[in-house]
């Protein structure tokens, strides 16, 4: 494919890079012990990106004939130019930090190692699992996603690379009835790599359990009343006040448009106790699910300290934010599909340790809440106002966790809430690795950190 | 596709009495993307893929794929046809018989085929240059222009075999306004349109209505804490009726008693001034179709009659299972298994906008809901955007820092009037709606 590609690429002064993706992806979910979907699904073209004098061309195909490339080629770069006529006036160059080399992820026990059958048992069981923890869970599911992708990169400003990325990911969801009141609970994990990577310290069965303890717990509980509360959040509410409250404030493109985070370089956005990375290959961890090894512009990536001890430091770059800030661009254009386009997105995203123990962070609060675990959706606004749903909640008493209580949900202004961190334990977790974050089209990211008390509103029915 | 459909037949049928569904979609797409206030990128593509569904003795196989060779094609016959005899027999899964369809008018605009990049440039031009100049305050995070041709068939060996086109225009505007250090919420607006007939006034309308929304969301701040009326603007109508009505009459959580509707069919669920239909067969809309993922023709179906559930929605698993017809609600792309979703929700309203409005003494205007709606507890959370402060029947002030709470199921109960004027959404043209004893959580 890379002597293809090279064969194709026009010789012109201006970037050009030409992208193949190869994807299959397979699809196992059991419902009530029903196997409702076996899927093996292919998806694969070439996309071609062209920048003009401050407009880019995108154009993409399904055919991999040479015929229908170059037809892609001339369409991006007339694309560009119809652009540019409405576009006149200075711009700033794309700064590249091009890839070499062929690039494999760390893959331990590779996923196709494991049969259809073994991957269709092992939804079946957990389903069941779930199922069987109580007569109150009246329904059960289970999905098991594969993600295989094959990517090949070619560009006039140095790129020449093919990447091999393997992203999986497993999930239980069980309802609770007693008859009254319904409940759903749900838990998952994803990772980067092979079997390992993805069962390495993780259980069917103890996600099923959990799954089901999460629904049974819920049932009958109450809403707490509205307003300000001290929380101690779980590892991953912190990995979702990491990425979504503040993460995408950061990004550059939003930056540019103008979020909160604009002009805030140099300045105490948090307490000293917060330092927010994010990582495309963070070492202490295997397998996140966000692992990138290089991006979707062909830039290497690179670790960004985005806080460091509540003083922002960086935002998030692609190669034509990075000339407009005139910073090295980071690594952080990408795209899901052959035929989406690089835009900036996070990677693996977290708050990083700190020196309390966690028996000592909740010991020490004498009344609040504990919260575990994105309910529902989160959003974060332009003026960083954020909003998260929260899957598990319990009332702290006199430093104990106490009574469950349901459907919490949690908002604030990110900075804010930055800033009334008092205490971050010595812990660490990813936990988002199952899902995607949506930012026009979706991408496979993890989040986390340990766990910290803060402050944040609770809305309430009361 | 016609040849493409015989081969996986052919070859499918030699290994065995399968019965076998394939369905094929091309689309082809002209996009304009505007970001940080700029011209983006100029995007064209072209996708063409199909699904094949494979069904013996009720085991059911699923492959796909977007490359349309022989080595492809043979491959995913074969895999769907494999992963079917690693299947599990269920009763649900079936095929559409042969059917015939309500011809629909007006989806398919051949001016808006020929459309090319510059006249499409122009177009985005003008409505991305009225939202900015409408006032320097107005920061657009992204637009977008885009021209869509959609082609669908299917086929199987029940002898089932049909074809639909669609043009779509859709156009998107997403930002904020700015004002020293007041920023306002993000707020979006859209509008999708099957022809070019006043499109411009169309694209321009939408741009006004957005620049106007966040310009009058600058200098917000909390109202206190209060239960009362809520004012849902028809994108809030969206998220909170339309998407947990999508889940609520959805026919495979009612087979599974994972809907709370499950068994209240003929039951009271709302107030008597409420009823919702599901219309794809309008003419001109954007929203309509004929048949649905699996060839089912579809038809208009009244699912809540003046408070009264009526209808939930299938497709040939649920309605198999439960003993009904589909109900034409099979949706999903080449690369999915059916799933089941609404088309297009019609909400007759009563009274004029401006009416509600002065019936308020005091309550809130939400433009968007940023939080959840679970369908399973029916609990309601989240913080009120693009808000107001309504007292004595006035707009007092914009909100930020306010916290909604309710149960959707509640909110089915307490409206208290809906209005006359609608806006497009997602899920169709939705109408204004009051509802009452809502909880906010503010200072």
């Amino acid at each position: 494919m890379i002597e293809f590609l090279k064969s194709l690429l026009p010789e012109t002064s201006f970037p050009v890079l030409l992208k193949y993706q190869g994807r299959t992806s397979r699809v196992y979910y059991i419902d009530n012990d029903v196997l409702k979907e076996a899927s093996t699904k292919e998806y694969s073209g070439i996309s071609v990106r062209v920048w003009y004098e401050g407009v880019w061309g995108f154009a993409s195909t399904s055919n991999i004939r040479e015929d229908d490339v170059k037809k892609a080629i001339n369409s991006a770069i007339e694309s560009a130019r119809e652009g540019k006529k409405d576009k006149p006036g200075t711009y700033s160059k794309p700064r590249f930090s091009p890839n070499r080399g062929s690039l494999v992820v760390p893959e331990t026990d590779p996923l196709e190692n494991h049969s259809v059958d073994e991957k269709i048992s092992l939804v079946r069981k957990a389903a069941k699992k779930a199922k069987s923890v109580s007569e109150k869970i009246v329904s059960s599911s289970s999905t098991y996603t594969e993600i295989i992708d094959e990517k090949t990169m070619v560009s006039n400003y140095g790129t020449e690379i093919t990447y091999s990325d393997r992203k999986a990911d497993f999930r239980v969801a069980a309802f609770a009835s007693d008859g009254n009141d319904m409940e759903l609970g749900y838990a998952s994990f994803g990772a980067t790599g092979g079997w390992h990577e993805l069962f390495k310290d993780r259980s069917y069965e103890r996600t099923a359990e959990e799954a089901a303890k999460i629904a049974l717990t819920k049932l009958g509980r109450e809403s707490p009343e509205g307003g300000i509360y001290t929380v101690v959040l779980h590892p991953s509410l912190v990995g979702v006040l990491a990425h979504e409250a503040i993460g995408h404030t950061v990004e550059a493109d939003f930056v540019l448009s103008g979020s909160a985070a604009k002009g805030q370089l140099g300045k105490k956005v948090g307490s000293e106790l917060v330092t927010l990375v994010d990582d495309p290959t963070p070492d202490f961890w295997d397998g996140a699910t966000g692992m990138v090894l290089v991006d979707d512009e062909g830039n290497k990536p690179k670790k960004v300290e985005v806080i460091k001890d509540g003083i922002m430091k960086s935002y998030l770059h692609d190669a034509e934010s990075a000339a407009i800030f005139d910073v090295e661009p980071t690594g952080n254009a990408r795209a899901f599909n052959y035929s989406d386009e690089p835009i900036i997105r996070m990677r693996n995203t977290y708050i990083a340790p700190g020196e309390s123990s966690v028996d000592d962070l909740i010991s020490s609060t004498k009344n609040g809440l504990y919260l575990k675990g994105l309910g529902g959706g989160g959003q974060a606004d332009a003026n960083a106002e954020f909003m998260f749903g929260v899957l598990e909640a319990n009332k702290i008493k006199n430093g104990k966790i106490t009574e469950p209580l349901r459907e919490v949900t949690i908002s604030g202004q990110a900075f804010d809430v930055l800033k009334s961190v008092d205490a971050v334990a010595n812990d660490f977790l990813f936990a988002m690795g199952a899902g995607y974050c949506g930012k026009h089209q979706p991408a496979k990211v993890d989040a986390g950190g340990p766990h910290l008390r803060c402050k944040v509103r609770i809305g309430g029915r009361k | 596709m016609k040849e493409i459909k015989k081969t996986i037949f052919d070859r499918i049928r030699k290994k065995g009495n399968y019965d076998i569904e394939v369905f094929s979609r091309s689309k082809k797409r002209v996009r304009i993307f505007f970001e940080k206030n700029e011209l983006k990128t100029l995007h064209e593509d072209e996708v063409e893929g199909i699904g094949v569904r494979v069904i013996k003795d009720g085991k059911l196989g699923f492959s796909s794929t977007n490359v349309l060779n022989d080595e492809s094609i043979e491959k995913i016959a074969d895999e769907a046809t494999l992963i079917s005899d690693m299947g599990t027999k269920d009763i649900g899964n079936v095929l559409t018989p042969a059917s015939s369809y309500t011809e629909l008018k007006g989806l398919y605009s051949e001016e808006m085929v020929s459309y090319r990049l510059p006249e499409l440039m122009k177009l985005a031009r003008s409505f991305f240059r009225t939202a900015k100049d409408y006032d320097k305050r107005i920061s657009l995070d992204s637009a977008n222009v885009e021209l869509t041709v959609i082609e669908d068939e299917i086929g199987n060996t029940l002898g089932l075999s049909a074809k639909k086109e669609k043009t779509m225009l859709t156009y998107l505007l997403f930002g904020m306004a700015i004002d020293g250090d007041d920023i306002s919420s993000f707020d979006y607006r859209f509008g999708v349109s099957t022809n070019l007939k006043n499109i411009e006034e169309k694209l321009n309308s939408t741009a006004t209505q957005f620049a106007s929304s966040v310009i009058n969301a600058l200098g917000a701040h909390p109202c206190k804490s209060f239960n009362g009326m809520v004012l849902l603007s028809p994108q809030v109508v969206a998220d909170l009726f339309g998407q947990s009505l999508s889940i609520l009459l959805n026919g495979e959580h009612v087979l599974r008693k994972r809907s709370p509707f499950h068994n209240k069919l003929n039951e009271a669920v709302g107030n008597e001034k409420l009823t919702i239909m599901d219309n794809p067969l309008v003419d001109n809309s954007p929203y309509s179709t004929m048949f649905d993922r699996e060839g089912t023709p579809t038809r208009k179906l009244t699912l809540i009659e003046n408070g009264i559930l009526r209808n939930f929605i299938h497709n040939n698993y649920s309605a198999k299972h439960l003993g009904c017809k589909s109900t034409g609600h099979a949706s999903g792309d080449f690369s999915e298994l059916p799933t089941i979703e609404l088309h297009n929700i019609e909400i007759p309203g009563q009274k004029s906008l401006k009416e509600i409005t002065k019936s308020i003494n005091q309550g809130v205007f939400i433009n968007r809901f940023s939080g959840n709606a679970n369908p399973i507890n029916g609990i309601v959370s989240g913080t009120v955007k693009g808000g107001w402060f309504i007292e004595n029947g006035q707009r007092a002030h914009p909100l930020t820092g306010v916290m909604m709470g309710t149960k959707v199921f509640d909110m089915f109960k307490n409206v208290v009037a809906i209005s006359n004027e609608t806006e497009q959404t997602f899920i169709g043209e939705l109408p204004y709606i009051l509802v009452d004893n809502v909880s906010f959580t503010g200072e």
